[in-house]
C-alpha cells in the first residue's frame, strides 16, 4: 500500500498536504492515545497541569478495567448493544435487498413513486422521528424494549441502505440475470445466487453504515429505554458524567469498549469496502 | 434559472406541509397524547383540563384547521417546562443551533473535499494512506464519545479550549469537530471514489495532453465532474447532521435547539416538542434548498432536466 513512499515530496504542492494530512492524523490520535491512557492510569491525577502525556509507569495499572468489567451493568449495555446492532444489520439487510432490487429493476410508476417516497423519507431526520416512535412504542407495550430501538434505527437505516443497494443493482448489466433467467433459475434464485454475490462489496458497505449508526446511536437508545442496566453502551458511558465524582479512567475504559467494536467490524470488512468503489454513500 | 428556483421552492413547501401533517396525525393518530405524555397518575379533572387546553376533544379536522392558524399566527402556546411561549423559547436558540450547523457543514465540506482528493490523487502514499487512517477513526467513533475525549483532552487535560456555553469562536471548536469528524470522514471517502472514478477518464488524458499542469487537470477536469455525486451525498447526509447535533448540543451544554429538545422529549413537553420538530424539518428542508442549489451551480444538467 506505501509502494509511492514519499517520491511525491518533490511536489511543494505535495508537502504541504502531507504537513495538513499527518497533522490531521496527528488530531484523529490524540484524543485516541488520551483515552488510551486515562483508562490505564491508577490515580487520580488524570486533571493535574500540566498533562503528563507519557505518564510514570508507577501510575498505570488496569484497576480502571478491573472495576468497570466486573461491574455487571457494563456486560448488560454491551450485550444490549449488540442486540440492537445486529438485529438492526440483519432486518435492515433483509428489508433493503429486496427493495432495492425491485427498485432498480421495476420500472413502473410505481416503482418511481416508492423510490421518491423513500428517498423523502431521508428528508426527516432522526429527532422527527423520536417522538412519534416514542408513542408509537409505548402504545405497543414495547418501551424499554430493545426491539424499540432496532425500529427506531431502521427508520432511518432502511431508506438510505435501500438507495445504496439500488445503486449497487443499477451497475450490474441486465444481461447477467438475463443469462441466469435462461439457463433455469427463477428471478428469487437469480437474486440470490446471480446478482448477490455480484453486489458483495455494496452490501459490506451497507452493513458497516447500519451497524456504525446503530451501535452508535444515542438519541433512540436514550430516550425509548429507561437506563440502569438495560440501556446501550454509547448512553451507559453517559451516566458515569452524573456521578458526583466523576471516575475519567471507568469512564475512558467503556468508552473504548464502545469504540472498539466499530473499528473491529469495519476491519473485517475493509477488503471488501475498497471494492465498492462508487456505489457507498457514507 | 428562475424557473428551476420556483420549482425547488414549490417542492420545499409540500415537503413541509407533509412533514406538519405526519407530525400532526402521528401525534393524535395513536391515541390521546396526553395519555401517553403526561406524567402517570393523572387525576381525571387536570387530565380534562389538559385535553381540552390543547383543544384535543375537538373533531381532528377542526384540530387541523386550528393547528395550521395557530401556525400561521405564530400563537404556538406555552412551554409546559418553562411556562413561556414557545416561539420566544426558540427564538433565543435558534440561532445558536444554525451557527452550529452551518460552521459543522462548511469545515465539513473545506476539510472533507480536499482530502478526498488528496487521497485518491496520493492513493498510493504516505499521504494518502494518513487521510484513509483519520477518516477510518472518525467514521469508527460515537460522536457522543469523541465529545467526551475532546472535552477531557482539550478543556479538562490541556485547558485550552472552554467546556460549555456558545459565546465565543473558542466555544465552536470542540462541537464542531465531535460533530463533523463523521461527515467528513464519510465525505473523504466517498469523494475518494468519486475521485478514482473519475480519474481514469479518457478526458482526464485529453486535459493532459494538451498541456495543462497536473493541478489544472485535477482541479478544474477532475473535481468539477467528481463533485457531482458527493454533492448529492451531502444533501443525504443533512438529516444525520442535524440529529447528530441534537447530541453534541447536550454535551457541550449548547443552549440551542437540541438540548431544548432532548430535555422536551424527557420531560414530555408537548408544545415544545410539535414545534421544536417542525423547526428541526425546516432547518433540513432549507439546508437542502441550498444543497440543491450549489447541485444546479456545479452541473449545469441538473437545471436544465427540470
Amino acid at each position: 500500500m506505501m509502494s509511492g513512499g514519499f517520491s511525491e515530496l518533490r511536489d511543494p504542492f505535495a508537502v504541504v498536504g502531507l504537513v495538513f494530512a499527518l497533522g490531521l492524523a496527528a488530531a484523529a490520535l490524540l484524543p485516541i492515545y488520551w483515552m488510551v491512557v486515562i483508562s490505564l492510569r491508577v490515580d487520580d491525577a488524570i486533571l493535574s497541569w500540566p498533562p503528563q502525556l507519557i505518564p510514570p509507569a508507577s501510575a498505570l495499572g488496569l484497576d480502571a478495567w478491573r472495576a468497570v468489567l466486573s461491574e455487571p451493568r457494563v456486560a448488560a449495555w454491551l450485550m444490549n448493544s449488540a442486540m440492537i446492532t445486529a438485529g438492526s444489520v440483519t432486518l435492515a439487510l433483509l428489508v433493503a435487498t429486496p427493495a432495492g432490487y425491485a427498485l432498480s429493476r421495476g420500472k413502473t410508476p410505481e416503482a418511481a413513486a416508492a423510490g421518491a417516497a423513500i428517498l423523502a423519507s431521508k428528508l426527516i431526520p432522526a429527532t422527527v422521528l423520536v417522538m412519534p416512535i416514542y408513542v408509537l412504542a409505548r402504545s405497543a407495550g414495547l418501551l424499554n424494549s430493545p426491539v424499540a430501538v432496532v425500529l427506531g434505527n431502521l427508520s432511518f437505516a432502511v431508506p438510505l441502505a435501500t438507495y445504496l443497494l439500488k445503486n449497487a443493482f443499477d451497475a450490474l448489466p441486465r444481461e447477467l440475470e438475463e443469462a441466469a433467467l435462461i439457463d433455469g433459475l427463477g428471478r428469487l434464485g437469480a437474486l440470490v445466487r446471480i446478482l448477490l454475490p455480484n453486489i458483495a462489496p455494496a452490501l459490506a458497505a451497507t452493513a458497516v453504515y447500519v451497524f456504525i449508526v446503530s451501535w452508535n446511536d444515542f438519541l433512540f437508545a436514550r430516550t425509548l429505554l429507561s437506563g440502569g442496566t438495560s440501556t446501550t453502551v454509547t448512553v451507559g458511558a453517559a451516566s458515569y458524567l452524573g456521578e458526583i465524582t466523576v471516575h475519567w479512567n471507568r469512564l475512558m475504559a467503556v468508552a473504548m469498549l464502545a469504540t472498539l467494536p466499530c473499528l473491529i467490524f469495519f476491519l473485517l470488512l475493509s477488503g471488501q469496502l475498497t471494492r465498492s468503489i462508487g456505489t457507498d454513500v457514507h | 434559472m428562475l424557473a428551476y428556483l420556483a420549482a425547488r421552492l414549490a417542492r420545499m413547501l409540500v415537503t413541509l406541509w407533509v412533514i406538519a401533517t405526519v407530525v400532526f396525525l402521528a401525534t393524535r393518530a395513536t391515541g390521546n397524547p396526553i395519555d401517553f405524555l403526561m406524567p402517570e397518575g393523572l387525576d381525571a379533572e387536570s387530565r380534562r383540563a389538559m385535553i381540552s387546553y390543547f383543544g384535543l376533544d375537538q373533531p381532528l379536522a377542526t384540530q387541523y384547521l386550528s393547528f395550521w392558524r395557530s401556525l400561521w399566527d405564530g400563537e404556538w402556546g406555552l412551554g409546559l417546562i418553562e411556562r413561556r411561549p414557545v416561539n420566544v423559547i426558540f427564538a433565543e436558540r435558534v440561532g445558536r443551533s444554525l451557527s452550529l450547523l452551518l460552521a459543522t457543514l462548511t469545515v465539513t465540506i473545506t476539510f472533507g473535499v480536499p482530502l478526498g482528493v488528496a487521497a485518491a490523487v496520493w492513493r498510493k502514499s504516505v499521504l494518502g494512506n494518513a487521510v484513509l487512517l483519520a477518516a477510518f477513526l472518525g467514521y469508527a467513533i460515537p460522536n457522543f464519545i469523541l465529545a467526551i475525549l475532546l472535552l477531557l483532552t482539550f478543556s479538562f487535560s490541556l485547558n485550552w479550549l472552554p467546556s460549555a456555553g456558545s459565546g465565543t469562536v473558542l466555544h465552536y471548536i470542540m462541537p464542531v469537530m465531535a460533530l463533523s469528524a463523521f461527515f467528513i470522514a464519510s465525505l473523504v471517502r466517498y469523494t475518494r471514489n468519486s475521485m478514482l472514478d473519475v480519474l481514469s477518464q479518457d478526458y482526464m488524458r485529453t486535459a493532459r495532453a494538451k498541456g495543462l499542469g497536473e493541478p489544472a487537470v485535477i482541479l478544474r477536469h477532475g473535481l468539477r465532474n467528481a463533485l457531482v455525486p458527493v454533492i448529492t451525498v451531502i444533501g443525504l447526509q443533512m438529516t444525520t447532521l442535524v440529529s447528530g447535533a441534537v447530541v453534541i448540543e447536550t454535551v457541550f451544554s449548547w443552549n440551542g435547539v437540541g438540548d431544548l429538545l432532548v430535555g422536551a422529549t424527557m420531560r414530555c413537553d408537548y408544545p415544545v416538542l410539535q414545534f421544536g420538530v417542525l423547526i428541526v424539518a425546516c432547518a433540513v428542508v432549507v439546508i437542502n434548498l441550498i444543497v440543491d442549489l450549489i447541485y444546479s451551480a456545479a452541473d449545469p444538467r441538473v437545471r436544465l432536466a427540470e
